[in-house]
């Protein structure tokens, strides 16, 4: 979890974690069969990125696509090229959202950072607006403000 | 003459906004004073021809001062039947009628409800000075060289009118040329050249023809000396926020999401952002509100906009930026309502939620807007109570001060104060709710700063900051957000009064109505009456001197736009009697003068029956409209400056005691 955060802190723009928090009111032991001390080599699959998607707890099984569908498959089986190879900066979020679908108990948890795009975050963007105005037409000063675009003069004497 | 109105009114594709602006820029160059009343559909294009598609533009233009857009016009201009089954009735008896018979067929009359063509019938002709021409015809004969298509040369025709309606008042073109050439020169030669030929037509037609006897002129205004521009309310707003935020040293950051009639604040800021200014139009009323108390923690003046919808949208946001007293305005464009309402038509309904429309005990100050160039003092002035007392402000503000426009005589920038509240200073200890002692407000610490951690939210809190469930602390931090507001009243300035500070009758208003009510007022006064009024602009807390005001007379109205909630609000704090005006549907016209009384309308006959028009320099239309008696309840059919009865003899004399009055009354109780 702290490197879960860390990563989230890096992050220029908006970080969104998921915690399985257990709930000991209302909803407990909501999460054992997932994390507990038992299952979690089993259920749980920690993303590292560029590392194949393995879990287990001699990492004995895998995650492959079968046609359109992910397919947990015994890593003994079949050739290492088709296990899956955790990509967090992947562009499409097609790969994020497959990974986030993963359920117990037809697939493992993931567990770990899902998905890390580096872009330019809005309010740097907002700011660069500012920026080209004020490089562009100058700081606005009070005479622009007030008079705008067209005015005219009354005199005294007139 | 001394004023004219004129309205011009078609379908919505005709270009009557265009030409209204074009009327209205041009008639302050003679110059004259003027006011405008735009007035559109709700719906982006209803079918062409339609009744529910007419748009109108409204322009009063005089040589004096001209406090509102005027009622009843005196010339109308019709492109289509439609847009004469709808104005009509307002034209004055023997008014001025340019009509548009190319669009006068059958199927666009039978789409406006007329068995038969209404041009044709001699009564109108009796009643208005009628000038039927083929506004749509001339304008494509004039253009036979051209080459632009038929559809393009049949969108000239409202030049074509505005042109004619130059001619009849005697206003320059040259303006409007310079207009189009600004305009379509560069991008569109074709169109530009067409318009510029059509506007010319349209002129020479008074020129040339004899249709009309009559050439209206309305003389030179003299106006204060200083330099003018014209301005519309919401623009105003726009300048008034970034004048105030300019003057504080802040950067402005402005939220909004778009709702008529205050999507154009958050258009015109947006080109402002070389004044280091930041726009985000939000993804809805709850988001938009949520970015501007946001920018606010960081430092910057956060601002949202929005009309009655959004105010119950951001109600939840306005408790938090009260609980946390972080600075925030949001201004309140109104519109009608109640629900989606009537969101091109204008109202002053949303008063009483803007004093309680949120949950628990949450005050904060309110300001409304009197007029178009109003705007920008009442949005500098709400900057300036938001952060001098670290509170959230509504600015109310509504559809017709905000699409209409007057002169400006411009301020000169060393004219506006200083607004000075500084940040907390990183190297002193920091108390999150320590307050100065003239204003209550507290001293923001902006976010991220070594030594000044400190703990914000809506929770209840003590004064340093720390989550507090203990009940003499909530009643202290209650008392003290309410005596935060109070301690406003403070930095107001005196009321403005029209007239004697003690009389017969005050005429007291709020917001928009202030031109209508200021007009009625002066006329009176002129008659010989005993009448004074008042703009209320600082709602809450009150001036300390409408107390006091309202006790030196024997009557007091108040005219609203709304079913009496300032009325209710005067009640309840300064146990006044008021008599409450309710007529929303018409801008207030002057209260009748009859047997030596004022008395409240009660006239059915429509205004035109009711005035025998300009020509005998007697006031118009008396009564508010033609709604009749049954609307006005007996009690109010009551003699306005009668002498005071003895009841209220005897409450003002009570009232007159500091320990009875309650707004006299002290915040702290004395328990000692």
């Amino acid at each position: 979890m702290v490197e879960t955060f860390k990563a989230a802190h890096e992050h220029q723009g908006v970080s969104f974690i998921e915690i399985f928090q257990n709930c000991v009111i209302f909803n407990d032991a909501t999460w054992n069969p997932v994390y507990s001390k038992e299952n979690r080599d089993n259920q749980l699959l920690k993303l590292e990125a560029g590392q194949p998607l393995v879990f287990g707890k001699e990492k004995e099984k895998g995650l492959r696509m079968n046609g359109l569908t992910p397919e947990v498959v015994n890593v003994a089986d079949v050739d290492e090229s088709e296990i899956l190879v955790h990509d967090p900066n992947h562009p499409s979020q097609l790969y994020a959202q497959m990974l986030a679908d993963l359920n117990f108990p037809d697939y493992p948890t993931p567990i770990g950072v899902i998905r890390d795009i580096p872009r330019p975050t809005y309010e740097s963007q907002i700011q660069e607006q500012v920026d080209d105005a004020i490089a562009q037409k100058g700081e606005g000063g009070w005479d622009e403000l007030l008079k705008g675009k067209s005015t005219w003069t009354v005199k005294a004497d007139s | 003459m001394k004023a004219a109105v004129v309205r011009f009114a078609g379908d919505s594709g005709d270009g009557m906004q265009v030409v209204g602006e074009r009327f209205t820029d041009t008639s302050v160059t003679v110059p004259n004073a003027i006011a405008t009343f735009p007035d559109y559909p709700a719906e982006i294009r209803a079918p062409i021809g339609t009744i529910a598609g007419v748009s109108a533009f409204q322009v009063h233009f005089g040589s004096t001062t001209v406090l509102t857009p005027g009622d009843e016009p005196d010339a109308l201009v019709v492109m289509n039947p439609a847009a004469l089954a709808v104005h009509l009735k307002d034209l004055v008896v023997g008014g001025l009628l340019i009509a548009n018979t190319g669009a006068f067929t059958e199927d666009n009359l039978k789409m406006a409800g007329y068995d038969s063509n209404p041009l044709e019938d001699p009564e109108l002709k009796k009643k208005y000075e009628v000038l039927a021409v083929d506004i749509s015809g001339m304008a494509v004969e004039a253009l036979k060289e051209s080459e632009i298509s038929m559809r393009d040369k049949l969108r000239t025709k409202n030049f074509f009118a505005l042109g004619f309606t130059y001619w009849v008042y005697g206003r320059p073109i040259e303006p409007t040329m310079e207009f189009i050439k600004a305009k379509w020169g560069k991008k569109l030669p074709d169109v530009a050249a067409a318009n510029t030929k059509v506007l010319k037509a349209g002129y020479f037609l008074g020129e040339t023809t004899e249709i009309t006897r009559n050439r209206y002129m309305v003389a030179r205004a003299v106006v204060e000396p200083g330099t003018y521009r014209k301005i519309s309310g919401n623009e105003a707003l726009a300048l008034g926020l970034i004048a105030g935020a300019k003057k504080a040293g802040r950067k402005l950051l402005y939220s909004g999401y778009p709702i008529t009639p205050a999507s154009s604040v958050l258009e015109t800021l947006a080109s402002y952002k070389h004044f280091d200014v930041k726009t985000v139009q939000a993804e809805d009323e709850i988001a938009a509100i949520g970015v501007a108390l946001g920018a606010s923690f960081t430092g910057q003046i956060g601002i949202t906009g929005t009309s009655g919808p959004g105010m119950c949208l951001k109600s939840e946001f306005m408790g938090l930026a009260v609980s946390t007293e972080l600075p925030l305005v949001i201004c309140n464009i109104q519109r009608g309502g109640p629900s989606t309402g009537l969101p091109t038509k204008t109202e002053q309904s949303d008063l009483l939620e803007a004093f309680y429309g949120r949950h628990g005990e949450s005050p904060l100050p309110i300001i409304a807007s009197n007029s178009p160039s109003d705007c920008f003092f009442a949005a500098f002035e709400a900057v300036r109570i938001a952060l001098e007392y670290s509170t959230p402000v509504i600015l109310l503000s509504d559809g017709y001060l905000a699409n209409g426009s007057e002169p400006w005589n411009i301020p000169g920038e060393e004219t506006l104060p200083k607004i000075d509240k500084p940040f907390a200073d990183p190297s002193e200890p920091y108390e999150t709710f320590k307050r100065d002692p003239e204003t209550l407000a507290r001293t923001q610490a902006i976010p991220g700063q070594p030594g000044l951690e400190h703990r914000l939210g809506g929770l209840e809190k003590d004064s340093s900051g720390s989550i507090s469930y203990d009940a003499e602390n909530h009643s202290e931090m209650t008392r003290l957000r309410e005596a935060k507001v109070q301690a406003v009243a403070k930095s107001l300035p005196p009321l403005n009064v029209k007239g004697e500070k003690t009389g017969k009758l005050l005429v007291v208003g709020w917001g928009g109505t202030h031109g209508a009510i200021t007009s009625a007022v002066q006329s009176l006064q002129a008659q010989g009456f005993e009448v004074s009024s008042t703009n209320i602009r600082y709602l809450n807390p009150f001036p300390s001197d409408l107390g006091d005001l309202l006790n030196g007379f024997d009557k007091v109205l108040v005219p609203e736009l709304n079913t009496g909630q300032l009325s209710l609000l005067l009640r309840a704090k300064y146990l006044v009697d008021t008599v409450s005006m309710n007529n929303r549907h018409r801008l207030l016209q002057p209260v009748p003068v009859l047997h030596g009384h004022l008395w409240l309308p009660h006239d059915p006959r429509p205004c035109s029956q009711r005035c025998d028009g300009h020509q005998s320099g007697q006031p118009r239309s008396l009564g508010l409209g033609d709604h009749g008696r049954r609307r006005w309840p007996q009690h109010w059919w009551q003699p306005l400056d009668a002498p005071a009865s003895p009841q209220r003899k005897r409450q003002r004399i009570a009232l007159q005691q500091p320990h009875l009055r309650t707004d006299q009354r002290p915040i702290q109780p004395d328990l000692s």
